[in-house]
């Protein structure tokens, strides 16, 4: 087999990397042999925004990602003491979630341990359609959130049944504490185990506007 | 691919591995991979700090969270709990602890990552979120931990967010017998 000159009408000298590249693109490349990895993180788009009251991913839909995976850097709220939020598009869709946290102050004089937070749970069939990633963001010029967040069979492939999701965040509070929360949760359609696919992820604040990057990475099938 | 090998930093016997190059803007998030890493002597915390690399003191100021979940051979023991020996306030400017207590026999180690976003932003404090598993005495043990780091002391927001270039890990009073830290930039 002659080796390759080009791949994709680059020349393969100048090729520093191979991002994309699946398992049925091949197993060889300039006559080598190659690992494919097989279940890749791509990325599927990413945002760095100021003042936006919602951050949308809208193309979601149609793609075979067992999972998407959602990265918060430096998430910086514009209004004080608000909660970072997130729903999909479908109108029937609801949130049914559990809010865990666990903080300490700078000064030191206070911290708690994990705890449920039943302000910021949402119940089954409660007809919410954001659930809380964090509560009580600062607006400080310095204070803001990082963290991740994965839902799982967006597009009812291959999961069929709820769409379940789990989030980790850390974020500077508006009194100043570093707050680690832990969420996960189902996105419920229409109280019920009927399930729509869904093509669009918006992130919001409780009230305002927010600046940061989020990126949207899709888990690929083997 | 999304996670990009930086660097490879492997323990021999070392008081601590530092890396000291290749913390830059080029990712918003670095991961820090631990394997099987293991201290010469047995009981001991494992640690990280940071620096800004025009200060070498390894003294940023954090405020951090801290959480353990264990589980202990026979079930002689399980619970979790927040642990306020291993969280710091702004003020301490000491080793953060991403462990307990980890053994040192020959079954013993701890593994996990550490994931420290927008390092080089001088805008914002550096959040971090680390999760790690480690065996000591019979007892495997979830340690779950969160920060924010400043680079100047806690005056309400300001003057706190030099960008950090240089992590320094150790085990809190004795060598790294042995061990390996992956660093990865996330894209």
């Amino acid at each position: 087999m002659p080796d390759i000159d080009k791949i994709n009408n680059v020349a393969v000298a100048d090729i520093s990397k191979l991002d994309s590249i699946t398992f049925a693109d091949g197993q060889k490349v300039n006559n080598q042999d190659v690992s494919l990895v097989t279940d890749a993180r791509v990325l599927i788009e990413a945002q760095t925004f100021t003042n936006e009251s919602t951050v949308s991913f809208d193309s979601l839909g149609g793609t075979s990602y067992m999972a998407h995976l959602f990265q918060f850097i430096n998430i910086h709220s514009d209004n004080n003491d608000v909660q970072f939020r997130f729903a999909s598009n479908v109108s029937d869709d609801h949130q049914w979630a559990n809010f865990v946290e666990i903080k300490h102050n700078e000064t030191g004089t206070d911290d708690t341990s994990w705890a449920y937070d039943g302000s910021h749970d949402t119940l089954l069939n409660a007809s919410t359609k954001e659930a809380n990633l964090a509560a009580g963001l600062g607006s400080v010029a310095t204070e803001s959130l990082s963290g991740y967040l994965y839902i799982y069979g967006l597009n009812n492939t291959p999961l069929q049944h709820g769409k379940n999701w789990y989030s980790r965040t850390s974020h500077h509070s508006e009194d100043d504490y570093n707050v680690f929360t832990i969420n996960q949760g189902i996105i419920v359609h229409d109280g019920s185990n009927a399930n729509d696919a869904i093509s669009q992820i918006d992130f919001t604040m409780s009230g305002g506007t927010f600046d940061g990057t989020i990126r949207c990475f899709g888990m690929a099938l083997a | 691919m999304t996670l990009s090998l930086i660097s490879t930093h492997t323990g021999s016997n070392s008081a601590a591995l530092e890396v000291l190059t290749g913390i830059t803007n080029a990712y918003d998030e670095y991961q820090f991979h631990f394997y099987n890493l293991v201290p010469v002597n047995d009981g001991v915390d494992w640690q990280f700090q940071v620096d800004t690399g025009t200060n070498a003191n390894w003294n940023m100021y954090v405020t951090s969270t801290a959480h353990n979940a264990w589980h202990k051979e026979g079930n002689v023991s399980d619970d979790s709990e927040q642990n306020d020996t291993d969280d710091q306030q702004n003020a301490d400017q000491a080793y953060i602890n991403l462990t307990g207590t980890v053994g040192s026999d020959s079954y013993e180690a701890l593994s996990g990552v550490l994931a420290l976003y927008a390092p080089a932003s001088t805008a914002f404090l550096k959040q971090y979120i680390s999760r790690c598993v480690a065996r000591e005495e019979d007892y495997a043990r979830d340690h779950h931990r969160s920060g924010m780091i400043g680079t100047a002391a806690s005056s309400a927001g300001s003057g706190e967010t030099s960008a950090i270039t240089r992590i320094r890990f150790r085990f809190e009073s004795c060598n790294i017998e042995s061990g390996v830290i992956k660093m990865f930039g996330v894209k």
